[in-house]
């Protein structure tokens, strides 16, 4: 074992740091089986070792997260709220739209089953801790051929991404009823005019025409 | 050996479907009781005990009130309490000029009364759907759970969920896309649009059809209401698309 | 109540994050042969240590806390493993937890000793990959992405990140050249 010398190289040791090369070399060295004799005890304050700045660091972190929750909550009530838009989706009125294409809703002449006159309506708006949130729906020979979100929600919202995948999640997972195979629909109450254009209508013709009694 | 019929009756259309018995006896019953049902309690029909009752020409305590519809009251009114006002048939505006409506209990009621007399009668698999609102019981043709849909509430060809459900269970769904903003709000008297649909599963059909239009009254937070009803789960779609659903509803949707 | 739960989850999130740069940066000092000699002060390594464990810590409690935010409709097993009902702006998130868990765990020190220093330290790279997938993560689910003061924070902790990184990688490189 070389005897320590004062300098790493051209520079002074720290004493601190001399004093633990001290203690290393000091030590016996480790053979397989012997035991580890544990490391004499500092004393005093290096025996905890950057305890102020660990404290400190603990509480920052601690005291920030409160803050900034608190910081959070206080924006998210001064948000405005945009209020809700009523009227059911056949209302024609364009919204402001940002994204693409607003084709004009068109009253021509329908044929007799089809609900929806084709054209962009707006959805209602959703307006609640989602953000604000408003759908154009495209109709065209009375199905949805798209479905685009007209405003995003902003500022101190959930993410778009989370969002969006909300959104978009539920419309363009809607279900073929048809691949479904299902024997029944539940939904709105639904008139027994509109009955003969619902699903449930074409269920029940299914099952008339297979002779399922009757 | 099963029966299906479609019958157009109490302002709506509603499919019967018998698995298990060709019994067409039992479907005239069933029709007959329905047509019943539309006498007494058509809000649309002015001579309709409702309609007389909701203008105050026939008290709800008078003899001539058969028991029927003071079971019916009656519930109407432990409803409106349950729901702190958000069900309320009193405030209701009604096609008859009175604000006394009670078809958001009735239908379901009916039918729910409907599938007790053909379980009564030894059916076990059978499929009631009145305007949207069902009531199923055992099995379906093939023998497996029914698959029910949920439409879905912008695109009036697809659905938004399937179920699969064993009888006996009843489901009801309220919502706001087939006529528009009817949904009014008791407590506030203006209609109800943050949801698009909501849609309630459990035992009984009346009180899942009263706890739908609770539902989309209260909007999501009928969603918490509802999860505090004993055996009963449900779910809602926002105005925005997206569904939120209570905990135990997720056990009844298709993989 | 829930909304409460939604604002911890980012705050927690956020703290997690800028210790976790923290933690990475004053390791990175630690090892990078340029910045002075490598035997630092008892203390900065032990601050290092802490500052490592505390990460995880704030980030369990971040995860715990996005479970309890009903709204976002997380499962327990969500926070294990990536879903892609869950999408990937989670699931980076859920990696980049693993990671911080081989970067930390190992590290302590009756699991270290039994270790060869080399798998150790190959382990501890992780650190690395897993503070860029949190910032990828935060980016992603960050609703708080929206907002200008924390796309300038985020660029602000990526920059801290970087240049130590590569003083380190410099100076690896100019070791290897001496010692060729």
């Amino acid at each position: 074992m070389t005897t320590p010398h004062n300098t790493i190289g051209d520079r002074p040791i720290d004493p601190l740091l001399q004093h633990r090369l001290d203690q290393l070399i000091a030590r016996a060295p480790l053979a397989a089986g012997s035991a580890v004799s544990p490391a004499p005890r500092l004393a005093g304050r290096r025996a905890k070792p950057a305890r102020a700045a660990k404290l400190s660091a603990l509480a920052l972190s601690t005291v920030s997260t409160v803050m900034l929750a608190g910081l959070f909550a206080q924006h998210a009530d001064n948000v405005d709220s945009i209020g809700f838009t009523t009227g059911t989706i056949s209302d024609p009125v364009l919204p402001t739209a940002t994204t693409a294409q607003t084709t004009p809703a068109t009253v021509a002449a329908t044929a007799p089953d089809t609900l929806v006159a084709d054209g962009a309506y707006a959805g209602i708006a959703d307006s609640n801790r989602w953000g604000n949130v408003q759908v154009q729906v495209v109709y065209s020979s009375g199905q949805i051929t798209d479905v685009q979100i007209v405003q995003y929600p902003d500022g101190d919202n959930k993410s778009v991404r989370i969002n969006a995948r909300a959104l978009p999640t539920l419309i363009s997972e809607s279900i073929s009823a048809q691949r479904a195979d299902v024997s029944t629909v539940s939904g709105a109450t639904y008139t027994s005019v509109s009955y003969r254009v619902s699903l449930q209508s074409a269920i029940d013709n299914a099952k008339a025409a297979m002779g399922v009694g009757s | 050996m099963s029966v299906h019929h479609v019958e157009h009756v109490m302002g709506t259309t509603v499919s019967i479907d018998l698995v298990d018995s060709h019994d067409r006896s039992l479907v005239d019953e069933l029709v007959a009781w329905l047509y019943e049902v539309d006498e007494v309690f058509s809000p649309y029909k002015e001579h309709s005990l409702i309609s007389r009752i909701g203008r105050g020409e026939v008290a709800p305590t008078d003899t001539e009130v058969p028991h029927d519809v003071r079971e019916v009251l009656q519930r109407c009114g432990e409803l409106a309490e349950a729901t702190d006002g958000a069900f309320d048939v009193w405030s209701q505006p009604s096609p008859n000029g009175t604000r006394f409506d009670p078809c958001g209990y009735v239908k379901g009621w009916s039918v729910q009364r409907a599938a007790h007399l053909v379980r009564s009668r030894g059916v076990a698999d059978f499929c009631i759907n009145a305007g949207g609102d069902v009531v199923l019981g055992g099995y379906d043709h093939d023998g497996c759970p029914w698959k029910v849909g949920i439409r879905h509430p912008f695109d009036p060809q697809s659905l938004a969920l399937v179920l699969h459900e064993v009888g006996p269970v009843a489901i009801a769904t309220s919502g706001t896309y087939e006529r528009g903003a009817h949904i009014v709000d008791p407590r506030t008297g203006r209609p109800s649009t943050e949801l698009a649909s909501a849609t309630v599963i459990g035992p009984d059909l009346a009180q899942a059809d009263a706890f739908a239009t609770t539902v989309c009254v209260m909007g999501v937070e009928g969603l918490h209401w509802l999860a505090g009803q004993p055996g009963y789960s449900g779910c809602v779609i926002t105005a925005a698309g997206r569904l939120v659903t209570t905990d135990s509803f997720n056990r009844h949707r298709a993989a | 109540m829930n909304s409460w739960m939604w604002f911890l989850t980012r705050s927690t999130g956020i703290v997690a994050g800028v210790l976790g740069v923290a933690s990475l940066v004053w390791g990175l000092y630690f090892s990078a042969r340029n910045t002075g000699t490598r035997l630092k002060p008892n203390w900065w390594l032990a601050l290092h240590n802490f500052l490592g464990g505390l990460t995880l810590g704030f980030i369990a409690l971040h995860m715990l806390v996005s479970l309890l935010d009903t709204d976002i409709g997380l499962r327990f097993v969500d926070l294990l493993w990536p879903s892609s009902e869950v999408g990937w702006a989670i699931g980076w998130g859920v990696v980049a937890f693993w990671l911080f868990a081989i970067v930390v765990l190992p590290s302590v020190a009756r699991i270290r000793r039994r270790l060869k220093r080399k798998a150790w330290h190959l382990a501890h790279l992780l650190a690395v990959p897993a503070v860029v997938l949190s910032g990828v993560h935060a980016y992603q689910t960050g609703s708080d992405s929206l907002s200008v003061w924390f796309t300038r924070g985020l660029a602000l902790l990526v920059g801290i990140s970087i240049y130590p990184l590569t003083v380190r990688l410099l100076g690896l490189a100019q070791h290897r050249r001496v010692a060729a």
